[in-house]
């Protein structure tokens, strides 16, 4: 653990910048090579308190793995009470104990486990009662003991309510920053909570499939789209035994029947899509039109000043006539390529894939006709460490910048 | 004042510069982080709150290499040239521009090539806090792609509590000889982001730093909500419903953004999910809609007991 901190650097300047500077700024900035983070010990106050923590980590860590829920949560908070229930010594500790476990009891969205932590703490004995003792922030190891559960809270997206407002008056009061922070939630909170135009359930479905058509009906904003989920059990050439939830839409329908039989069709992927914390991968099929790829990229259109200022001598000579009608063109044909399906399925293989493409192909028959393209490439996910040559190497190969590139630009 | 060393910043702008991980860096010192104190207290060391820019760690005898008086030389040239622009603009007086219902501006428009510099990635790894790292490349459609990987797990060094964080930051709009000016969106209503998300939560930032130190970190914030999958989606965000914030606070004394005072436009990812992101964005706009007139849309009256 310690090792991985890096020595201290110093840092050299130029003497003309450090004159430049002092015009500018307090001369504490001089001192930056001994104003700059450097690592000390814990004290021993902090590591008994760490092992403290450890050690009450064990009221959760001793429930097996398959019996870890919300019941088991409560137990493990009884017991701990049941031990000490007047004194609560080391009540701070077991709370960070508890903070630590949530995730891994599936409690993290409850509000009543929240309310089940907090209410750990004793009441009466921390509220301030006179003005010294609010300002100076009575208590303060205890407070901030209660603002982490609150933060704990507002990672998950918690919202407090009344009840969570009446134990906090009874164990820190009126006065102390758990109150500010826990009033700052209520009032913020609720102003977002519905905010995003394209909402996801609180609670995710168990069942992927579920997930998978969340995912489809959320990203497709045509409102005839249909989502189907496919059993590849029943295609017999099918390897992965596997589902696969589609999307297609009646316009996505037409235009795959209007497609030119000699070119090909293209399934690309794999693209990522959350829902929450859930992270799915997504595939398209998709068709580029030959005007769309001659065309290059879309130009930029002129700024409206320029279009503004221009006189339109047509308009100046004769009257304004219609130049040309044309159809507005699908939601589906986007400008790098018309979107034609898109699917999720349970293994994301390449054969689950070709499973998709011939349930698409009973109801779409010009599938089957056209030559079509797979184009996948896998994200990446890996956060390994990589050595300073590997990067060079890499960064090399893949045309990011050198330090040699920085040449020419310009220190200031 | 000239903020130099925010000047600085924007020379560094690299198309598809990688940040993060430790060991994609190649040759240049690490960043240096500020001191944990620094995060306690009001004290405002520079206008980044103490976290150094790698260009800071040049050699001081790099600016006698030939490339770097070249470069000056441009420098120089540029400078005069877009100030001889400026002074033929002023003198030209143009009359004032009006706006009718509908009207969208530019304001980065990533068609434009001359937009494809200085957007500058910054994540919790440049300063070793972190794991994440992220990267802005182009696409062959001429449209911006912000992509990386959020990793939440914080380093073990007795200090951080939490990572996760990975940010981006859209080019100043720069006067001559590199002085950054503010936008003026004055009697614009909306901001218009044209994207396609991976149905993750961003969080649009408005800049707004102030004279003193203690407002150098000043934001106008809204999140950025996405909907995923291959669909463009256009955004039209009200500037009344942007709140106020300091380093990432929603602050208790909130006020209508000043649309003449916004200095950067950033977005950043910190949803608390880890995997990976992709953000593309083809232009940042400004909007006029003349039927909506919410000059703020929280509550305003102010409290009886200040302490809440």
């Amino acid at each position: 653990m310690f090792s991985m901190v890096a020595p201290q650097r110093r840092v050299l300047y130029p003497a003309w910048r450090l004159t430049r500077r002092a015009f500018h700024r307090a001369p504490t900035v001089f001192a930056v090579g001994k104003d700059v983070f450097s690592w000390r010990p814990p004290s021993d106050l902090t590591l008994r308190q760490d092992a403290e923590v450890v050690r009450k980590t064990a009221y959760f860590d001793e429930v097996k793995k398959d019996l870890r829920d919300k019941n088991a949560f409560r137990h493990a908070i009884g017991s701990f009470l049941a031990r000490d229930n007047v004194r609560r010594a080391g009540h701070v500790e077991f709370i960070y104990a508890a903070l630590k476990r949530v995730q891994a009891f599936g409690v993290h969205k409850d509000l009543e486990t929240y309310k089940d932590i907090m209410n750990i703490f004793p009441k009466g004995r921390f509220v301030a009662h006179n003005m010294w003792q609010v300002e100076f922030m009575h208590y303060p190891r205890h407070q901030e003991c209660g603002l982490d559960v609150l933060c704990e809270m507002e990672k998950h997206g918690v919202v407090p309510d009344f009840e969570m407002y009446h134990i906090v008056l009874n164990i820190f009061g009126e006065r102390s920053i758990v109150m500010r922070k826990l009033k700052r939630m209520n009032y913020w909170f609720p102003k977002f909570r519905n905010a995003n135009p394209y909402p996801i359930p609180f609670f995710l479905p168990n069942d992927p499939t579920e997930k998978a058509r969340l995912a489809l009906e959320r990203m497709c904003p045509d409102v005839r789209k249909e989502v189907t989920v496919f059993q590849t059990e029943d295609i017999s050439e099918a390897l992965d035994k596997t589902w696969i939830a589609s999307l297609m839409c009646p316009d996505q329908r037409k235009l795959i029947s209007e497609h030119v039989s000699d070119k090909p069709l293209y399934v690309d992927g794999e693209y990522s899509v959350h829902l929450r914390e859930e992270f799915l991968k997504y595939f398209i099929l998709r068709d580029e039109p030959q005007e769309l790829l001659d065309a290059g990229p879309t130009p930029a259109p002129e700024p409206y000043y320029e279009l503004d200022c221009r006189p339109d001598w047509d308009l100046f000579f004769k009257v304004e006539n219609p130049k040309e009608y044309a159809p507005l063109p699908t939601l589906h044909e986007q400008e790098d390529g018309n979107i034609l399906a898109i699917c999720i399925t349970g293994t994301s293989s390449q054969d689950s894939l070709r499973s998709w493409l011939s349930c698409l192909a009973r109801t779409n028959p010009r599938i089957a006709q056209v030559p079509i393209h797979f184009r996948i490439r896998s994200i990446q996910m890996d956060t390994e460490i990589i050595t300073e040559e590997q990067a060079a190497r890499e960064n090399e190969a893949s045309g990011f910048i050198s330090t040699k590139k920085y040449d020419d630009v310009l220190i200031h | 004042m000239l903020p130099w060393r925010l000047a600085t910043a924007t020379a560094s702008g690299v198309v598809g510069r990688r940040t993060g991980l430790a060991g994609r860096r190649t040759s240049w010192s690490p960043l240096q982080r500020a001191p944990a104190r620094w995060a306690q207290t009001f004290y405002e060391p520079d206008e980044r709150g103490g976290y150094r820019s790698f260009i800071e760690y040049e050699n001081w005898y790099d600016r006698f290499r030939l490339s770097q008086i070249k470069a000056r030389y441009r420098w120089y040239l540029r400078g005069f040239r877009t100030l001889g622009q400026e002074l033929r603009k002023y003198a030209r007086l143009d009359p004032m521009e009006y706006l009718r219902h509908g009207d969208v501006r530019m304001v980065h428009d990533l068609r434009n090539a001359a937009e494809h510099d200085s957007w500058i990635v910054t994540a919790d790894s440049d300063y070793d806090q972190g794991r994440s790292w992220g990267e802005f490349s182009i696409t062959q459609h001429q449209t911006g792609v912000f992509s990386g990987i959020l990793n939440q797990e914080p380093v073990k060094d007795g200090h951080t509590k939490a990572a996760g964080y990975v940010n981006l930051r859209a080019p100043f709009v720069l006067r001559s000889f590199d002085r950054i000016d503010l936008h003026d969106w004055q009697g614009y209503t909306h901001m218009v982001v044209k994207l396609r998300g991976d149905g993750r939560t961003y969080l649009l930032n408005l800049n707004v730093p102030g004279t003193f130190d203690v407002t150098w970190a000043d934001t106008y914030n809204y999140p950025l909500y996405t909907r995923g999958g291959p669909y463009w989606q256009i955004e039209r965000i009200p500037f009344s419903k942007f709140f106020f914030g300091h380093k990432g606070r929603i602050q208790d004394i909130q006020g209508a953004l000043d649309l003449q005072s916004v200095r950067n436009i950033g977005i950043t990812l910190a949803d608390g999910v880890d995997g990976p992101f992709r953000l593309e964005i083809e232009y940042i706009a400004v909007e006029y809609d003349e039927n909506y007139t919410e000059e703020f849309a929280y509550e305003m009256y102010g409290v009886v007991d200040k302490y809440h």
